[in-house]
C-alpha cells in the first residue's frame, strides 16, 4: 500500500509539471521563398575547340521588380547567384536586370501553391515555374532547372550572359 | 511559476489527505474483503470480477488552477473497464473534447470533437503463492483511439513584403484522426469500491496529412502534436 501510495504522489507532482508547461509560440522555420538563379556563360576552350559552361561573376549587377521602387540588389559586385522574391498575390512577375551597365527583363510565370506549416507558423506560399521569358540585350538564353521554389533554396533558374 | 506552485500546493494537499483516508480503509476492507491462496501453485479466481466505471479528473484540475493559460481546452472522459480474473482488463473510453488559442500574430484556432478508444489493460502485480489478493492494480496496456473533429484557422496572413500587400488565409475542416496509445498506471483502491488512480500514455497519430495540408492544432483524446504526444490523466472509479 505504501508503494502504491508513493508511486501516487510522484504521478501526481509529475502530471504537474506536465500540466504547466506552456507550448511554444515562436516560428522558428524559415517562410523565405526566393527565386534561385545562378550566372553562367559559355567560353570556347581553345584546345578542345568546344564550348564550356562556366560560372560567371557580375562586374555589376542591379535588380529590381518592373512597378517597385526599391532595389533588390544595387551596384552589387562579384555576384555569381541572385535570389530574387516572386509576387506573391500575382502569377507573373517581372524583373530588371542591369549588367554592366546593360539591361534586360526577365518576366518569371507560375502558379502558386500554399502550405500550412503550423499554427505558430501559419502558411508559406510556393510557387511552380510555368515559362521563363527574358529580353537579350546581355542576357543569351534562360535554361530552367527546378520548377519548385520553396523555403529550401535551390538554383531554379540559369541565366547565361552573352560574350 | 506561481501558478505550478498553486497547482502542485493544491493538488499535494488533495492527495496527502486522500492518500491518509485510504490507508484506514484499506486496512479495514482488506480485512474483511481479501480472500487467501489455498494452495501453493493455484488461484481459483472467476473470470467475471465486475467492472469499473472512471471518469478522468485531470483536465478539470487545469482548467481550475491554469485558467488563463495561452490557451483553452477543456475534456470530459469517462470509462468502462472490464475486470477478468483480476488480471485483465478490457476498457472503452469515451470521450469529447476541444481548445481554442490566439496567438499574438493573430492566428486562431478552435476546435471541438468527440473521441472513442478501445484497448485492454494487464495487471502486471502477481500475487505470490500464499499472500493475500489486494485490489490493487499495476496496470500496462494499449489503445487504439480515434476523434472526429471539425476546427477553424483564422487570420494566416501571407506577406508579400517586396511587392506590397497582405493576403489572410481562413481554414475551415472536419477529420478524423487515429492513433494508438501505450498506457501505463496504478488503481488503488480508496474506499469500499472507489479507486482512485493514475495513468501516464504514449501516443502516435497514424494519420498525420499531407505535408502542407492543414492539421488540427488539437485532436481531443490525443492532444497536442503532429507525430506523438504524451498524456497524463487521474481517475476516480467505481468497481460494480
Amino acid at each position: 500500500m505504501r508503494k502504491f501510495n508513493l508511486w501516487l504522489i510522484l504521478a501526481l507532482l509529475f502530471g504537474i509539471g506536465w500540466s504547466s508547461c506552456s507550448t511554444e509560440e515562436t516560428c522558428r522555420k524559415s517562410k523565405t521563398v526566393l527565386l534561385g538563379a545562378k550566372l553562367y556563360q559559355d567560353t570556347l576552350n581553345t584546345k578542345t575547340n568546344q564550348y564550356v559552361t562556366l560560372s560567371y561573376k557580375a562586374d555589376s549587377l542591379t535588380s529590381l521588380g518592373v512597378g517597385v521602387n526599391m532595389y533588390i540588389y544595387k551596384s552589387a559586385k562579384d555576384l555569381s547567384e541572385i535570389k530574387l522574391p516572386l509576387d506573391k498575390l500575382q502569377t507573373q512577375s517581372r524583373f530588371s536586370i542591369k549588367f554592366n551597365e546593360i539591361y534586360d527583363t526577365i518576366t518569371v510565370v507560375y502558379h502558386n501553391t500554399d502550405e500550412y506549416m503550423s499554427l505558430e507558423c501559419g502558411c508559406v506560399r510556393t510557387h511552380t515555374i510555368d515559362t521563363v521569358l527574358t529580353t537579350n540585350h546581355i542576357i543569351e538564353k534562360i535554361q530552367l532547372s527546378k520548377p519548385i521554389i520553396n523555403t529550401t533554396y535551390v538554383e531554379n533558374i540559369k541565366i547565361f550572359i552573352a560574350k | 511559476m506561481s501558478k505550478t506552485l498553486k497547482y502542485l500546493l493544491l493538488s499535494s494537499l488533495l492527495v496527502f489527505s486522500a492518500i491518509a483516508t485510504a490507508q484506514q480503509s484499506t486496512t479495514n476492507a482488506t480485512k474483511s474483503k481479501t480472500y487467501i491462496q489455498e494452495k501453493k501453485d493455484t488461484l481459483s479466481v472467476p473470470l467475471w470480477q465486475g467492472f469499473m466505471v472512471e471518469f478522468d479528473v485531470e483536465p478539470l484540475i487545469e482548467n481550475v488552477i491554469l485558467n488563463n493559460s495561452t490557451y483553452t481546452a477543456y475534456t470530459y472522459q469517462g470509462n468502462i473497464q472490464g475486470n477478468l480474473k483480476n488480471a485483465y482488463f478490457p476498457v472503452v473510453e469515451i470521450g469529447l473534447g476541444g481548445a481554442s488559442k490566439s496567438l499574438t500574430n493573430s492566428h486562431s484556432y478552435q476546435g471541438d470533437g468527440m473521441y472513442g478508444k478501445l484497448g485492454v489493460d494487464f495487471n502486471l502485480l502477481k500475487p505470490k503463492p500464499g499472500t493475500k489478493i489486494i485490489k490493487n492494480y499495476f496496470l500496462a496496456g494499449a489503445r487504439l483511439g480515434a476523434s472526429h473533429l471539425n476546427y477553424t484557422i483564422d487570420n494566416l496572413t501571407i506577406a508579400n513584403d517586396y511587392w506590397g500587400g497582405t493576403e489572410d488565409i481562413n481554414y475551415s475542416r472536419a477529420t478524423t484522426k487515429v492513433w494508438f496509445e501505450v498506457v501505463a498506471g496504478v488503481r488503488v483502491s480508496f474506499f469500499k469500491n472507489i479507486y482512485l488512480g493514475w495513468s501516464v500514455r504514449n501516443k502516435h497519430l497514424l494519420n498525420q496529412g499531407k505535408y502542407g495540408s492543414p492539421k488540427p492544432w488539437y485532436i481531443p483524446g490525443y492532444g497536442i502534436g503532429n507525430s506523438s504526444a504524451w498524456g497524463f490523466s487521474y481517475v476516480v472509479g467505481y468497481h460494480f
